[in-house]
């Protein structure tokens, strides 16, 4: 965790300690506090982990007042196997003045500007964990300074965000990294409006939103300049002996729709990114074509309830990339041409079972596929299990050399955790 | 003697003459209708609530939630509810705009993922938080989704009811029909029977512990008994205010997780 996270979050304690204290807020928590685990098919290379354990867990606190309002919300997991999963994350820290139609906030917060449930092409904000899951890794709280103004049935909102957070790649032992066995990520870096390597943490970054409800719709738009999060160039520097992984200034135009109709919802994100490209010379980079493209996911989500109050809801999703050159293969957005079919049941009862299944298609590479399934029930009042399997099945191309998902073909795993919530 | 006897028959079977004109579904909506307006201008509601789910064997668990609730004069009212326990619900939220004539709109706010969701409010029938209540039996009740019917006017224990028989317009509701007894001073329900698609008694609510907050009287336990699995849920209000005013941003969809 970095210099500011931990200052973010004494500062929030104070806050939060001295206001309830005081009896000026009103406080409320909640967290959880785990173990899981994860078993993976051996794949007979002693550089990789086949198993995990960790204890995990997440505490959320929040305080309030009349007219200001404190929230300190941390995620932290332990890795007895590999190290470099240890993580303490602060989500969300902040600190909140609000008046009746207006709010400035500043602080770690975390950001959900999705509107589809597996593909993500409008929420770009935060950095994520990129060892969790595939399809909705974990993210960082991204340090910023928001002001909201409330109009009409919606909002509009101004980010500055000062800070690159970067994002955390999986270790060389994972096996659910994005490149071969061993090799891992050893430095960060981005470049700056230039095209120039800055090593500088702090960056100006700003993000504006608007989003407002038409009936039973749900509109948002946005812009966002900022340093990428999701697709770097990666690259080796013999001197240093380093893998460099090497971020771009990005300028972001999307937005999302979300609207209902009788039985059905309807999930439409849009965006469209423009890479700044490196320039100079900058020591053992490859060259690095221009990328600018699209991203279209739109999804629908049907939902039936059984006799016996269970519900059932079937959910269909497709993603597709516009005008991506293929040039630029190798640095191409995880899901291009896929299309999500699933498969929720609810059982609605007092232990609040469920039970999901999930199923990710290549279009274009109708053998690559990732099925997902998981169940989760409470045990009691405070317990709660969670499980589930991912099956990956990514054939490389070209065996020599893998792309993206590639990599984590027959990665297939098992995972179970068991929660104490409070 | 005979003309003036003739008139004053006449004046005094021409009320009766014009009531009984009414037929049951229109006497069924007036009095639905009469209800709806003798429970309105609260203004808006705050309350915390206790629901006991009871199974087949007698196993008691709990769940707690606060709701806000604020009127729309001319739609139908928009609240919002906050789930307290179990642990892992805790700061689930959800956002109801509900409409007279169309489908409501809904939100539902999930502290696991942080994330708001529109959900597909068509869909009422589902069990709320695994109790025997589904969502429908405790959303806004407005005269206009249902076809009405007055059945007979009676009393039930000592309390004095019109027995009336209402069925869901909504084709996605659980219920073929409802059985109601609203209470004639209370102007709310006492007892509903609840009817499921096969035309089977499913479920029977008991409304008791009646409190009146101003000029409104409300309702502060609800038993829901379902007949089919033998399981029960009992909401109680352990808070519920009236006349309160709440800031607007409280139901914004775009703020239910702020």
């Amino acid at each position: 965790m970095t210099n500011h996270g931990i200052l973010a979050i004494v500062v929030a304690s104070v806050l939060v300690g001295t206001g309830s204290a005081a009896g000026a807020l009103d406080t409320s928590a909640r967290g959880e506090l785990g173990v899981e685990g994860r078993v993976f098919t051996t794949d007979t290379d002693d550089r990789t982990d086949d198993y995990n354990v960790a204890v995990s867990g997440r505490v959320d606190v929040t305080a309030s007042g009349a007219a200001v309002r404190a929230k300190m919300r941390l995620f932290g997991r332990y890795d007895a196997v590999d190290g470099e999963r240890t993580v303490l994350v602060p989500e969300e820290v902040w600190l909140e003045w609000r008046s009746e139609r207006f709010r400035l906030r500043a602080g770690h917060q975390l950001l959900n500007w999705t509107a589809t449930e597996a593909f993500h092409p409008a929420d770009v904000i935060n950095s994520r964990l990129f060892d969790s899951a595939i399809e909705n890794p974990d993210k960082f709280g991204e340090p910023m300074v928001s002001a909201r103004a409330q109009l009409g049935d919606g909002n509009v909102e101004l980010m500055f965000m000062p800070v690159f957070t970067k994002p955390k790649g999986p270790s060389a032992s994972s096996r659910l990294r994005l490149a071969a066995p061993g090799l891992a990520v050893d430095r960060t870096i981005h470049t700056d409006d230039d095209g120039q390597v800055d090593d500088d943490t702090f960056v100006p970054q700003w993000a504006l939103r608007a989003q407002q409800t038409f009936g039973s719709a749900d509109v948002s738009l946005h812009a966002v300049r900022h340093i990428d999060r999701d697709a770097p160039v990666i690259y080796y520097d013999p001197e240093r002996a380093e893998v460099i992984a090497l971020f771009q200034p990005l300028t972001q135009l999307g937005g999302t729709l979300q609207m209902a109709s009788g039985s059905v919802v309807l999930k439409l994100e849009a965006a469209y990114r423009m890479f700044e490209p490196p320039s100079g010379t900058i020591p053992y980079l490859p060259p690095v074509p221009d990328r600018d493209y699209g991203l279209v996911a739109a999804g629908v989500e049907y939902g039936l309830v059984h006799a016996s109050g269970a519900g059932s809801t079937l959910l269909c999703e497709a993603q597709a990339a516009l005008d991506y050159p293929h040039e630029a293969d190798r640095l191409a957005p995880l899901f291009q041409r896929d299309l999500l079919l699933g498969y929720r049941f609810a059982f609605n009862d007092e232990d609040e079972k469920s039970l999901v299944v999930l199923v990710i298609d290549d279009l274009e590479r109708s053998e690559h596929f990732m099925l997902t399934g998981r169940y989760s029930q409470r045990l009691g009042e405070r317990w709660g299990i969670k499980a589930g399997f991912q099956w990956l099945h990514f054939p490389a191309r070209d065996p020599a050399m893998p792309l993206g998902f590639e990599w984590l073909d027959d990665a297939d795993h098992i995972h179970a955790s068991l929660f104490r919530y409070f | 003697m005979k003309k003036l006897a003739a008139t004053l028959l006449l004046a005094c079977a021409l009320p009766l003459a014009l009531a009984h004109s009414q037929t049951p579904e229109e006497k069924g909506l007036e009095i639905a209708t009469a209800a709806k307006k003798a429970n309105a201008g609260y203004v808006g509601e705050s309350s915390e609530m206790e629901m006991v789910l009871i199974n087949a064997h007698g196993d008691r668990t709990e769940r707690r939630m606060v709701s806000v609730i604020s009127e729309a004069p001319d739609d139908g009212d928009k609240s919002r509810i906050e789930f307290l326990w179990p642990a892992d619900v805790k700061g689930s939220r959800m956002l109801t705009w509900a409409h007279k004539d169309k489908d409501d709109d809904q939100w539902l706010f999930l502290p696991a993922i942080n994330r708001t969701k529109r959900i597909a409010a068509r869909n009422k029938s589902g069990s709320f938080m695994g109790s025997e209540f589904a969502y429908e039996d405790l959303g806004s009740q407005e005269p206009e989704k249902f076809a009405h019917k007055l059945i007979a006017e009676e009393t039930l224990g000592d309390r004095s009811v019109w027995k009336t028989e209402r069925a869901p317009l909504n084709a996605d509701s659980g219920y073929s029909r409802e059985i109601v007894w609203l209470d004639k001073e209370y102007m709310n329900p006492t007892k509903i029977e609840y009817y499921d698609r096969k035309g089977e008694l499913l479920k029977t609510a008991i409304f008791s512990d009646y409190r009146k907050t101003g000029q409104w009287w409300r309702p502060f336990r609800i038993e829901m008994a379902n007949h089919q699995t033998k399981k029960s849920s009992v909401l109680t209000w352990t808070k519920r205010e009236l006349s309160v005013t709440h800031n607007a941003v409280l139901f914004a969809s775009d703020e239910l997780g702020s």
